[in-house]
């Protein structure tokens, strides 16, 4: 199916941290995967912005680097951080659904 | 190294070097393997612009060291001020084709439109805010000299770079007294159909010896201007300063860039408004009624814009850079 426009999910840290929830993948591994579950390409610029950002902040560490590909992992912190995040989303996608509802019956 | 096109190259080497050392192995691998997906080569370097520039600007994952953060504080100073000397310039531009002698007004003949009221009252904010930004520079640079290194003797730079400054003041200001236009009552008669001088706006056909002397100056004034920022950047970059002189750096940048701003809106409503005023009328003056530039308020608005633009991302910069380093000491 295609998506378009705003139905993509635009945040691309919360990508790269789902993402690598299913566990440690490398920078092209991450364009991938992001690309199945939210149909959003990201670019290597961003892609590096955001792993940088978030390494910095202690939520995904770097792992050894096979070749010159560098698996990144989420560290304790990054699963806590993205658990919080996405339980906040899906409350409110709960609460969008439930209120439309009765308007799509 | 992989096989990439000319542009991505550049846009890999557009990061700054810790940022290369640290991911650019990676990063070569990711854009190859994008590569032999076919995706367009374009797209990819236009990204990795994008994130050159926010590495650049932000130094999200830059080295936890003084010496890096202090550097980068210093060199996102000199990218919010030095804007200023290129200001210099193009505000006389401004200034020399916005009225009679740099000003935009009417008089009992022409009187001036709603819009050219406005325009001469943004003309009198645009030298306001000009002015304010030259003290602002000059109380900065007041407060950073004190915690400049010593001058490296050997360089002939400073000295050349004031030596012409004074010389091309010098040389101008006396040529002052003396007329620089060859315009005659005759000339203007056939250009604009009156014989007073004051109002022909030719410029006189050949040179007088005065005239000559006058661009002399200019010539050297140009070449102060040019060798202005490389000292100021010499300077900066070569000193180890102090926490304070950062802080106060840091301050002057912020007022600069926002002075810019408000000097680059101010000079397009300026251009909206003096283009609204009617064609001149033959037989009165020019200057008086409408501006020589036209159509080039447009390039000379976006040089302004350009450089606010350059001078307040080095403001966003230096502020956070400023602050990482005062957090390094800690």
């Amino acid at each position: 199916m295609a998506v378009k426009g705003w139905q993509r999910a635009q945040d691309p840290a919360l990508l790269v941290l789902t993402s690598l929830a299913a566990g440690p993948m490398h920078g092209y591994a991450l364009i991938r995967d992001v690309e199945t579950i939210a149909h959003v390409t990201l670019g290597p610029g961003t892609l590096y912005g955001v792993l940088s950002r978030l390494e910095e902040e202690g939520l995904v560490e770097p792992l050894p680097a096979d070749d010159r590909r560098r698996p990144y992992r989420l560290t304790g912190a990054g699963a806590a951080a993205l658990r919080e995040r996405l339980l906040v989303t899906s409350a409110v996608a709960s609460i969008g659904l439930r209120r439309l509802g009765p308007a799509l019956t | 190294m992989r096989n990439f096109s000319r542009i991505t190259l550049l846009s890999l080497r557009a990061y700054p070097a810790w940022w290369q050392k640290r991911y650019r192995d990676e990063m070569d691998a990711v854009v190859g393997g994008l590569m032999e997906d076919g995706r367009s080569s374009i797209r990819i370097s236009l990204n990795l612009l994008g994130g050159s520039l926010r590495a650049r600007l932000l130094g999200t994952g830059a080295p936890a060291s003084r010496e890096l953060w202090s550097l980068r504080t210093k060199t996102s100073l000199l990218v919010a001020t030095l804007p200023w000397f290129a200001v210099i310039p193009l505000a006389a531009i401004f200034f020399t084709n916005s009225g009679e002698n740099g000003f935009f007004h009417g008089n009992q003949i022409a009187q001036l439109s709603r819009a050219g009221a406005v325009a001469h009252d943004l003309a009198t904010i645009i030298s306001g805010l000009l002015l304010v930004s030259f003290f602002v520079v000059v109380f900065g640079w007041g407060q950073l000299r004190h915690g400049l290194a010593q001058r490296d003797q050997r360089s002939l730079l400073p000295g050349a770079s004031v030596l012409a400054a004074i010389i091309g003041v010098v040389l101008v200001l006396i040529t002052l007294p003396y007329r620089l236009s060859t315009a005659t009552a005759t000339g203007c008669l056939h250009i604009i159909g009156s014989t007073h001088l004051g109002n022909c706006v030719t410029k006189g056909q050949g040179y007088t010896f005065a005239k000559v002397i006058a661009f002399a100056g200019l010539c050297l004034l140009v070449v102060a201007f040019v060798l202005a920022p490389i000292v100021v950047a010499r300077a900066v970059r070569d000193s180890e300063l102090s926490d304070e002189s950062l802080r106060s750096g840091s301050r002057v940048a912020l007022t600069l860039s926002t002075l810019l701003v408000f000097v680059a809106l101010a000079i397009a409503a300026f251009g909206l408004t003096a283009s609204l005023q009617p064609a001149p009328q033959r037989g009165m003056s020019y200057f008086l009624e409408k501006s020589t530039l036209g159509g080039w308020y447009v390039l000379l608005d976006v040089a302004f814009v350009m450089l606010a633009v350059v001078s307040s991302l080095g403001t966003i910069s230096a502020r956070r850079s400023y602050r990482r380093t005062v957090a390094l000491d800690g």
